[in-house]
């Protein structure tokens, strides 16, 4: 699944080990997650939706929705 | 080494250093063993003998609690690693058994059981987590 969380987290300045800290998760899981090759639980994504301030879908893109649009990306 | 860690990766590095300093404490008491079991009263050598076994089981207790503080990818990777390793133990060993009782070739030493697990699990963890 795609998404554009590296986005997200470079409009804020953060680095993988901040959003790590901020998503309580690991930097390895931050890499993988930026780099699509691991798909979050619900739980997770609801929590990385809502640490930016927006819906799951505008996170996560499964094919079919269009993407997030770059004017979304809040500093 | 960054100044704040996450959670996740804090436990990471307490159980990698309290795993080394068991493990260094697992061979030493290991050399203990060998050293001074043999000659030794029966309840030294059952106090000598369950120095390491008290040792391992903290291992396996440390790893435990550092599987339930990780995150939920770092947990599937654990488990898939140590689903794969002791499935590829226990056919090994299996395999062992059958050729020891048919052919009567040597016993396999049953406590290298945990070591060659852990060995394994070392390889396998390393593949997978070079693959996320």
């Amino acid at each position: 699944m795609k998404n554009c969380l590296r986005d997200l987290r470079k409009a804020r300045g953060w680095t993988q080990e901040d959003l790590a800290i901020e998503l309580g998760v690991s930097r390895q899981t931050v890499n993988a997650l930026e780099a699509g090759r691991y798909d979050p639980s619900l739980p997770l994504a609801f929590g990385i939706a809502r640490l930016f301030d927006l819906a799951i879908e505008e996170v996560f893109e499964d094919g079919l929705e269009p993407p997030l649009r770059a004017s979304r990306i809040r500093a | 080494m960054p100044d704040r860690l996450s959670p996740p990766d804090a436990a990471r590095r307490r159980y990698n250093i309290v795993h080394t300093l068991v493990m260094f404490a697992f061979a030493g008491s290991i050399v203990a063993v060998a050293r001074f079991g043999p000659g030794a009263a029966p309840a030294l050598r059952w106090a000598l003998v369950a120095l390491p076994a008290v040792l391992l089981a903290l291992a396996v207790w440390e790893f435990v609690r550092m599987v339930r503080r990780d995150d939920e990818m770092m947990q599937l990777l654990y488990l898939r690693a140590v689903s794969i390793s002791a499935g590829a133990v226990l056919v090994a060993g299996t395999i062992w058994g059958m050729i020891e009782v048919l052919l009567g070739t040597p016993a396999f030493p049953a406590f290298l059981l945990l070591p060659a697990f852990a060995t394994i699990y070392g390889v396998v963890f390393s593949v997978l987590s070079s693959r996320r």
